[in-house]
């Protein structure tokens, strides 16, 4: 799909973007994942060699990885048919082919790097417990029943399946599956398997779990992710809901977690568009009710570094209502109402549900309370119940076991509640975390995703830099090795920057790099939020660097033209004659205030590509309803970088 | 047993006294769901069906948005009620708004309610629009949430298993919310492929009370015998998921020896939970309600029942008091002092009627 010359320049950009240099990270001086700032950019350089590869500290490598993966263990996955467990999704992860719930050869492009295997704490291998008739459960006489409607198969089975779901929503589930020894059995496994799979530099299993809090219906969710070995991971069996709903409970066991084992643990929320306005609560606790306060505002901060800004239940970035003035902000927007569907969304709801809001009430509330909640990375994931973690668009695997590929799995609804449905052809093949990191294993990777230099794709492996500080100049971008000037004169995306030199607006070093499998870049924009001295949240987004520059021009508001569409819908193919393989510029904010706390991200876009519907219409010769898109324009969101005055 | 099935259902609405027909209006949905779950795939059943909405509402109108403002509407038609002039501010899914974007010749099906708020119904398409004219065609006969009419619910039998999700929700909450009495009336006459789809999909796995209650009614004895083996596996597993429906299609399938045997099970083991008894005692009032000759049967039933669950005493006195059978009163008053403050006071309830009508026979 490319040409020789499209070939040529990625590779070298891609030597450009691993960048070569004598300096020391802000991270690698700092403690675990600490956060640089620009204090600490000015004291990492060490003395140079002649090998422009050697003494690098800093990360060179983008990490390829899902942080979120259900398999048979988790209940709801099971239920709706897994048979594949935790060796398969390693297995798959690492890049081998692997037959799928529904019997089909599925493979990756190209292996991940890394994968969080996440499945729900509540209940968590207990479907597949009683299944194989673990003889510690047997001893009760409804497990037993149960046992002996699997094993009679047909209707019977189906039944128990529902019963044993029903159990657990009710809370009426036997003594002996909530056994904390039972639990310590499944989670033993859970982790031996882990530890199995992780191979320090080739392959990283971390450990983790999620917390699955849906009270009435509004996900709450969040993965907990272990910077641990088994060793020590496995010394506390993970939270659940029979425990609590309140996220500050949970916080409050990572916490205990850690003083007890001396491990290290950190959550990132779940894609908050299924939450019905309390994924970012401003003034009350959803959970409890209670006002928000201070210790709220430094508890999220510290154990909730990240969030899943995209995955297969839709993106949460932007929306279109709440962004009027964004033309990319509808992009696999999924919002009918909460997860279960019983509470249709409402406008006022939304403010309190996507990335980008979430990031402007955070300035806020760190003026109120001096803490910041909402000062998040941001990852993406696919949250798969089918264990493989296949988001590509020609090569999207599904939510859970029945929307495997068929002919039928466009219309199969995720779910539905009087007459109101989640279509199964809105789900979002999405997707994947870059995670910049000194090496592949569980501690680097988890110190970056700690310090958010880590960024999120729709499902594209597309590279981006995001540097912010003062000095940024033209020179650093035309280099070639951006990432020497981009550690050395300022922080990468996660970062803070602070103490603007007199009259000096913050520059921001941006560079980007095309999937080589996937389609040419359109453009790059920083998303910009702020808050004025009434308190009043903005935003603004700068198209700042884009491909085909030489017949496109910004008008006199900033707009650019669209880039093109070669996409032939019918073949379920494009062509890369536009846009460009790599974006690399310096770009300086023209509306900075000093006084004004903001943030700014990268927003990195493809030029339009074949949407997973595509595919199956093709490949099933399937005619879809006008309304279902067939092509899409891929992306890449960075962490932010935050200016405190 | 489903050979008299119309006749047992004219039984019912012909003879029963207004009480009966009071009692015997349970949700039978509702009494196959339990409290809200916090699961994410369980839900509650809706309170309101989109009929109730459209009777309730203050103005219906098609509307499409303005392209040149984002989330208002312009109003095209009115169906009901006087919308004004005003662009209508209203948030929509975006699954929605694409869908008319890309069908210029649909219109959004609106309604405001009577405090001046707007609420999206559906996209107008012609078979969703034929049945929003019936409701409002039948407006001045139905109330909001009636769940005893049975003209009504006749009105959207023909919709259940409608290719149109709406339209088949929309019937399938009319109905199954309905009597068992109603129920057998109007389901008869229903795909059974679209039940067993729906039966076996786990979405949908704490609707199913209707549609378990289908396959009890179905000519076909592969359903039939869905129903006997489901209904033992459940004797063994110990749950009351569905437990309602379940037992209801299992008396309808073994006809009365299906209540001794229920009986056997359920009432006779002194291990049952107490939400099991309750789905028992459900499926038998249910038809003991519509069927007369039943009830010396399931009153036998009940006297097990006591025999071995004292405690469960309330959860009868209301079909008692239907059926006006006193013959338990006094061991109903043997059995207060071990009751719960709750309990007591419907047990007393059951004693006051009891009483009343003891001294009425008095010459």
């Amino acid at each position: 799909m490319r040409t020789p010359q499209e070939s040529v320049t990625a590779l070298v950009a891609l030597l450009a973007l691993a960048a070569v240099s004598n300096t020391a990270s802000a991270q690698a001086a700092g403690g675990v994942g600490q956060i640089p700032t620009d204090e600490d950019a000015g004291n990492i350089v060490r003395p140079p060699s002649y090998s422009p590869y050697a003494r690098r500290s800093f990360p060179t490598e983008v990490y390829w990885g899902d942080t979120h993966v259900h398999t048979d263990l988790s209940l709801d996955a099971k239920g709706f048919g897994a048979r594949l467990g935790l060796e398969e999704a390693y297995r798959f992860a690492r890049g081998e082919e692997v037959e799928s719930n529904t019997g089909i050869p599925f493979k990756l492009s190209r292996p991940l790097d890394w994968i969080v295997i996440a499945d729900h704490s509540d209940g968590m291998g207990a479907m597949k417990e009683i299944i194989a008739g673990n003889q510690r459960l047997l001893s009760d006489p409804t497990v037993r029943g149960w046992n002996e409607a699997f094993r009679a198969g047909g209707d019977v089975a189906f039944e128990a399946t529902m019963e044993v779901i029903n159990a657990f929503s009710q809370g009426s589930v036997p003594d002996v599956v909530l056994d904390r020894e039972f639990q310590q059995t499944v989670w033993d496994d859970a982790i031996d398997t882990a530890e199995r799979y992780n191979e320090p530099g080739r392959f990283t299993a971390i450990i983790g779990y999620e917390w699955t809090s849906t009270e009435a219906g509004n996900n709450l969710h969040r993965n907990v992710l272990y910077r641990d070995d088994g060793d020590v991971a496995r010394r506390l069996v993970p939270y659940t809901t029979a425990e609590s709903f309140n996220p500050e409970d949970l916080w409050k066991w990572m916490e205990n977690y850690e003083n007890v084992t001396g491990g290290k643990v950190l959550t990132l929320a779940h894609n908050g568009n299924m939450s019905n306005g309390i994924m970012f609560p401003v003034e009350r606790n959803p959970a409890t009710g209670k006002r928000l306060g201070k210790s709220y505002m430094e508890a999220r901060a510290r154990w909730e570094p990240l969030y899943e800004v995209t995955q297969i239940k839709g993106d949460g970035e932007a929306h279109p209502y709440l962004s009027p003035d964004d033309e990319f902000a509808d992009f696999e927007t999924l919002e009918i109402g909460n997860l279960n569907l019983t509470v249709v969304k409402t406008k006022d709801m939304l403010q309190y549900e996507y990335a980008r809001e979430a990031l402007k009430n955070g300035l806020k509330l760190e003026e109120k309370f001096g803490a910041n909640p909402y000062q998040f990375g941001m990852v993406g994931s696919t949250d798969t119940h089918t264990a493989l973690a296949a988001v590509e668009e020609e090569n999207y695997i599904g939510k859970h076991a029945g929307t495997e590929p068929s002919p039928e799995r466009w219309d199969h609804p995720m779910a539905k509640f009087a007459g109101r449905q989640y279509d199964g052809w809105a789900m979002s093949a999405s997707g994947y975390t870059g995670v910049w990191a000194t090496e592949n294993t569980r501690k680097a990777l988890w110190d970056a995703m700690k310090r958010r230099e880590v960024y999120a794709t729709t499902g594209p492996r597309i590279l981006v830099r995001f540097f912010g500080g003062w000095e940024y100049t033209e020179e650093d971008a035309m280099s070639r090795l951006p990432a020497l000037a981009g550690y050395t004169k300022g922080v990468p995306m996660g970062g803070e920057i602070s103490n603007p030199p007199a009259g000096k607006a913050p520059t921001f070093l941006i560079a980007a790099l095309k999937d080589p499998l996937s389609g040419n870049l359109d453009r790059a924009q920083v998303i910009k939020g702020w808050v004025d001295s009434d308190g009043r949240t903005h935003e603004k987004v700068y198209n700042v660097v884009w491909g085909d520059a030489d017949s496109r021009q910004l008008d006199a508001e900033g707009n650019l033209p669209p880039v093109g569409n070669t996409v032939n819908v019918a073949a379920a193919t494009w062509r890369n004659t536009i846009g460009d393989p790599e974006l690399i510029a310096v770009w300086t904010d023209p509306d900075f205030d000093a006084d004004q706390r903001a943030f700014y991200y990268l927003r990195v876009l493809e030029i339009p590509t074949p949407r997973w519907t595509a595919y199956d219409a093709q490949r099933y010769q399937l005619e879809l309803a006008p309304e279902i898109p067939m092509y899409l324009q891929e992306r890449a969101y960075t962490s932010p970088i935050w200016y405190t005055p | 047993m489903t050979g008299d099935k119309a006749n047992r259902t004219s039984l019912i609405f012909k003879r029963s006294s207004a009480l009966v027909r009071l009692v015997a209006t349970v949700s039978l949905l509702g009494m196959t769901v339990g409290t809200a779950s916090s699961h994410p795939i369980l839900v509650p059943r809706p309170t309101q069906t989109m009929a109730d909405q459209i009777l309730v509402s203050d103005s219906l109108v098609l509307a499409r948005e303005d392209p040149e403002r984002p989330f208002h509407y312009a109003a095209l038609e009115t169906l009901m009620g006087d919308p004004g002039s005003a662009a209508i501010d209203l948030y929509m899914p975006t699954q929605v708004r694409r869908e008319l974007a890309a069908n210029p010749e649909l219109t959004a099906l609106l309604r405001r309610d009577r405090k001046g708020k707007w609420h999206f119904l559906g996209v107008a398409t012609s078979d969703f629009m034929a049945v929003v004219h019936r409701i409002l065609h039948h407006a001045d006969e139905w109330e909001p949430n009636e769940t005893d009419n049975l003209p009504r619910l006749k009105e959207f039998s023909s919709l259940l298993g409608h290719e149109d999700v709406r339209l088949h929700d929309l019937a399938y909450w009319e109905i199954g919310r309905g009597t068992y009495a109603s129920i057998r009336e109007v389901g008869t006459n229903v795909s059974m492929d679209r039940v067993r789809k729906m039966h076996v999909n786990p979405i949908f796995f704490q609707w199913r009370g209707l549609d378990i209650m289908l396959l009890g009614l179905s000519d076909e004895e592969r359903d039939r015998a869905r129903v006997v083996k489901v209904m033992q596996q459940k004797r063994t597993s110990s749950s009351d998921l569905n437990l309602a429906a379940w037992a209801t299609a299992y008396i309808e399938v073994e006809g009365p020896a299906g209540i001794d045997q229920l009986s056997e099970w359920y009432y006779t083991d002194s291990t049952r939970s107490r939400d099991e008894l309750r789905s028992v005692t459900r499926a038998l009032a249910g038809h003991a309600n519509e069927a007369p000759e039943l009830r010396e049967k399931v009153l036998a039933a009940y006297n097990v029942m006591l025999d071995n669950h004292p405690y469960a005493a309330p959860d009868i006195a209301h079909d008692l008091i239907a059926w006006q059978h006193w013959e338990l009163r006094e061991r109903f008053q043997q059995l207060k002092p071990e009751l719960d403050p709750l309990s007591v006071y419907k047990v007393d309830l059951y004693l006051r009627q009891a009483r009343a009508q003891t001294r009425s026979r008095r010459p």
